[in-house]
């Protein structure tokens, strides 16, 4: 089923286009990660499937209703990076407010032990540190019993802890059937939940894939050493060579620590590293501009 | 549900604000200590003309903070960003916002006319209370458009400082806290000119038992306009500053 689609949207600011000719597709049930450096377009992105802003062009839907319509809000829920909430109510007071929008709410108590407030229940929220409003923030994401749910930054400045509580109940969520549209920086911690990554940068998707693409990726090591003059290898990846030293990205690094052996060239410093996430789909995206 | 949903957000409404003494002190409280001191005493007409004054200005002292710093403040919040995206939101947001200014209304005014009662003798009846609390509803659109103005125009910081810049003065101007033919000369003769002088004039005529003074309703109208547009010009400088 079909939850979201966003078919060639576009948005600017004056001069400068945030977005350019965006289309995606959501299914019931899905993980989308939306990743990209900060000002890639993620923000406004997200703006735009809660409706709070228009696009100038293209067509957004969410469970076939427009994303500004009240049709539209009574099935999502949402986070947002910086929470804050009316100072002098308490946490279950704007629990309650908020689920009160909504046509099948969740327990105004099951939220406060799912989410770890029950000694914040009865507190005002002015009184809260960030982690603490963040929280809540996160708990009333799930008052509404939504079909849809958008999580930006959904665990910054959260401990340990409180991210492994939410990331269960997040897990727990998908499996009944939800869905979760989340940006964030950490894609180590959304690795087993994601189902599917979208790069945007420069206000265009630069990469779409499912997570076990990224992930055959993420298996590959990266070799790092220096020597005069590089012998033919085979199965490398990527190569590139700064200054002197080799940056080799494999599928197989013993194979090519022993082809180096073998072809007796003198080497130095050698380093063999996993792949980090950004490098993972730094290759994809070579992958990318050599097939198109 | 529907029910529910608007009890629920005015009741949370009144909760918050009556939870903020520094909010709630100056609304509620401000006027009548003003009037103990400058208008309570005396009798006759006179006494009520000068209950009249402080509960027009009480009234008006609720529009501009229920309204215009309420919205200064909302508009940087992430909250009330938060509650857009929350389905069937502006008509509990709205109408919570309307009844606890109602609330405040009925208080302040309730206190002065209380005050009134105690401490001197005005001449009053139920009927002219009443008949005054409702005109006081109409004469409170204009300013309740110009505090939104004001809302639009500056910021949670800024809010209450022009919020009470404008206020103030515009009281004083307008005769509220001392009969305007007893202001300074130079300055009885800016009075015509404030809105507060023209709602004074329709809140003294009812007290009074006179004919509406058609002079005083075509400038609050003209006031109700002027302010509309400042209004309105604001929220769409707001708009395009957020989303463009």
């Amino acid at each position: 089923m079909q939850v979201m689609s966003l078919k060639g949207v576009s948005k600017s600011y004056g001069e400068l286009c945030a977005l350019s000719n965006l289309s995606l597709d959501v299914t019931g049930g899905e993980v989308l990660c939306l990743l990209g450096p900060n000002g890639a377009g993620k923000s406004t992105t997200l703006n735009l499937m809660l409706g709070l802003i228009k696009p100038d062009c293209g067509s957004i839907e969410i469970l076939g209703h427009k994303p500004h319509s009240n049709a539209a809000h009574s099935q999502i829920g949402y986070v947002a990076q910086d929470n804050d909430f009316p100072d002098n109510l308490t946490a279950r007071e704007v629990i309650e407010l908020v689920a009160s929008h909504f046509a099948n709410p969740a327990p105004t108590d099951e939220l406060i032990a799912t989410f770890g407030l029950d000694q914040l229940a009865e507190r005002y929220t002015g009184g809260f540190s960030g982690g603490e409003r963040h929280r809540l923030a996160l708990a009333l994401a799930f008052a509404g019993n939504a079909k849809l749910i958008f999580l930006d930054e959904p665990t910054t400045g959260l401990d340990k802890e409180a991210r492994l509580r939410f990331w269960q109940h997040a897990k727990q969520y998908v499996r009944q059937g939800g869905t979760l549209v989340v940006t964030t920086h950490h894609l180590e911690e959304v690795e087993d939940i994601a189902s599917r990554v979208c790069l945007i940068a420069h206000g265009v998707i630069r990469l779409q894939g499912n997570i076990e693409h990224i992930k055959q990726q993420l298996g590959q090591k990266l070799l790092s050493f220096t020597c005069e003059k590089l012998p033919l290898l085979s199965s490398v990846t990527k190569h590139q060579c700064i200054d002197g030293v080799h940056r080799i990205t494999s599928p197989d690094a013993d194979e090519i620590v022993c082809q180096l052996v073998t072809s007796a060239v003198p080497f130095v410093g050698l380093e063999i590293a996993g792949l980090s996430l950004e490098q993972a789909i730094d290759i994809l995206l070579d992958q990318e501009a050599v097939s198109s | 549900m529907i029910a529910h949903r608007y009890k629920l957000a005015i009741a949370t409404q009144l909760k918050s604000l009556f939870r903020l003494p520094a909010y709630w002190v100056p609304i509620l409280l401000f006027p009548v200590m003003l009037f103990a001191m400058f208008g309570a005493g005396g009798s006759g007409i006179s006494a009520s003309y000068r209950m009249a004054s402080f509960v027009i200005y009480g009234v008006i002292g609720v529009a501009f903070f229920q309204f215009g710093v309420a919205i200064a403040q909302d508009r940087e919040s992430n909250w009330e960003r938060y509650r857009r995206t929350l389905p069937n939101a502006f008509g509990p947001l709205m109408v919570s916002r309307l009844v606890s200014a109602l609330v405040f209304v009925i208080q302040t005014a309730g206190l002065v006319i209380a005050a009134a009662l105690f401490l001197s003798d005005p001449a009053i009846s139920p009927g002219k209370i009443i008949a005054l609390l409702l005109a006081s509803l109409l004469i409170v659109i204009p300013f309740t458009l110009l505090s939104i103005a004001l809302g639009y125009w500056t910021n949670s910081r800024s809010a209450v400082a022009v919020a009470n810049l404008l206020y103030l003065p515009l009281a004083y101007l307008g005769g509220l806290w001392m009969p305007p033919d007893r202001l300074p000369e130079g300055i009885a003769s800016l009075s015509q000119f404030t809105p507060t002088r023209h709602a004074g004039e329709i809140g003294w005529a009812i007290i009074g038992a006179r004919q509406l003074p058609a002079v005083s309703v075509i400038w609050l109208i003209g006031f109700t306009l002027i302010f509309a547009a400042l209004a309105y010009w604001g929220y769409q400088r707001d708009q395009r500053k957020r989303f463009a």
